[in-house]
């Protein structure tokens, strides 16, 4: 294996650590790191698999094999963002339901307080 | 009495009785939509008040810091607190969701800065208490004289109503005009659904698709006499694209609820 493997290989490594623990103290949420484990799992395999990149590259017709990399990091980040933004658009639809029910529940709070201290 | 009358005449006043009474067995509510507009949501509650005794007012307060919210409450009139600005679009939804729960008949829009002369609110409801339309949209630009805009403001305007009055086969001259009354299919709809930020003309293509019938009449509308306006040319600009991608989105939707 080269160096250049290796380090890879520590990367793999020192990722799974860092999202196993964020997991462990509740900083991540386990639907959100499956994710992240599926890119350690591609650092991986590419890592130790030398030929698949290459391969990679011939069938896109990339002549650097590094260049593949590249490509394949990009787009990995390009669904990261798309997923991220999904999960943004539904969180602030969330709030503002969220928002508007507390409002009109507030109303009704104050209502029934003044409606009670007539009575009272 | 009637006599004195010439026939055509006394049917016209008789149509008025008529209307008139629908008016009063109408539930009729104002909402305004106010962020940071301390300065102006007296007069605006004075106005409606003055001007159109038979509607309850509804001030929704998206989450100012001015306290508009409680010196609209001081004026007596209903309050909805934003626990934090939401935008307009969404601050207006929950005045709908708001009227949709309380038995609202009519719901009418009106900016809290004091631009929407409350005179015109008979004129806004009578299309709908006659059953003419389930949206009429009051436009600056149908009548002489008032205030019509800045002249940015008016170019856009003008390039939405166009491409508006195309999607919808029907001439709209005022599609950014946030002056509008509706009727209880209208507020079963915006209740449910309703875009989120620079919502106008957005709202018209909703309901233009949803098969309500628009109808456009003439208002004049004020200068801002108070508080500071929330367009400026940044805003302008998301302002033309989010609405030419709604535009081009609800167009989208409209085919297919064709084809089905
Ligand atoms: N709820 C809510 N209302 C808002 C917000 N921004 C503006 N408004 C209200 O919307 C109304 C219209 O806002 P303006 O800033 O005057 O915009 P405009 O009338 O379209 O533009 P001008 O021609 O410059 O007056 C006013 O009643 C504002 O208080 C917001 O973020 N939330
Ligand atoms: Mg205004």
């Amino acid at each position: 294996m080269s160096r250049i493997q290796y380090f890879a290989l520590a990367i793999g490594f020192l990722l799974t650590i860092v999202i196993f623990q964020l997991i462990r103290k509740k900083k991540l949420k386990e639907q959100y790191s499956l994710l992240w484990f599926l890119t350690v799992a591609v650092i991986f395999v590419l890592a130790v698999w030398e030929a698949l990149l290459i391969k990679i590259s011939d069938i896109i017709g990339i002549q650097v094999p590094s260049n593949a990399l590249f490509l394949l990091a990009l787009l990995f980040l390009f669904v990261m963002a798309m997923h991220f933004s999904l999960i943004v658009s539904r969180l602030t639809d969330q709030s503002k339901m969220l928002a508007q029910k507390l409002a009109l529940m507030e109303r009704d709070l104050r209502r029934a307080r003044e409606q009670r201290e007539q009575a009272g | 009495m009637a006599g004195a009358f010439p026939p055509q005449k006394r049917r016209a006043g008789a149509q008025m009785l008529v209307r008139e009474h629908a008016m009063e067995t109408q539930k009729i509510i104002v909402i305004v939509p106010a962020y940071e507009e301390a300065a102006n949501i007296a007069g605006v509650i004075e106005d409606i008040r003055g001007n159109f005794p038979a509607a309850d007012i509804l001030i929704v307060d998206d989450g100012s810091s001015d306290g508009t919210g409680k010196i609209a409450l001081q004026h007596g009139a209903e309050v909805l607190t934003i626990p934090f600005n939401l935008g307009i679009g969404s601050a207006v939804q929950t005045g709908y969701q708001y009227a949709l729960r309380e038995g609202y008949d009519i719901a009418i829009q009106l900016d809290g800065d004091g631009q929407h002369d409350a005179s015109f609110l008979p004129e806004m409801v009578s299309p709908l208490v006659n059953g003419e339309c389930d949206l009429v949209l009051g436009s600056r630009y149908l009548a002489g004289g008032g205030y019509k805009g800045a002249r940015g403001r008016r170019a856009g305007t003008a390039f939405f109503s166009w491409t508006l009055s195309l999607l919808l086969g029907q001439k709209v001259t005022d599609s950014t005009s946030g002056f509008r009354a509706v009727n209880l299919e209208a507020i079963e709809l915006f209740a449910a659904d309703y875009p989120r930020d620079y919502p106008e003309v957005e709202a018209l293509l909703l309901a233009h698709v949803t098969r309500l019938k628009i109808k456009e009449i003439p208002v004049t509308m004020r200068e801002r006499t108070g508080g500071k306006s929330s367009i400026n040319l940044f805003r302008s600009a998301y302002y033309m694209v989010k609405v030419f991608l709604a535009l081009i989105v609800g167009f989208s939707r409209r085919r297919a609820s064709r084809a089905e």
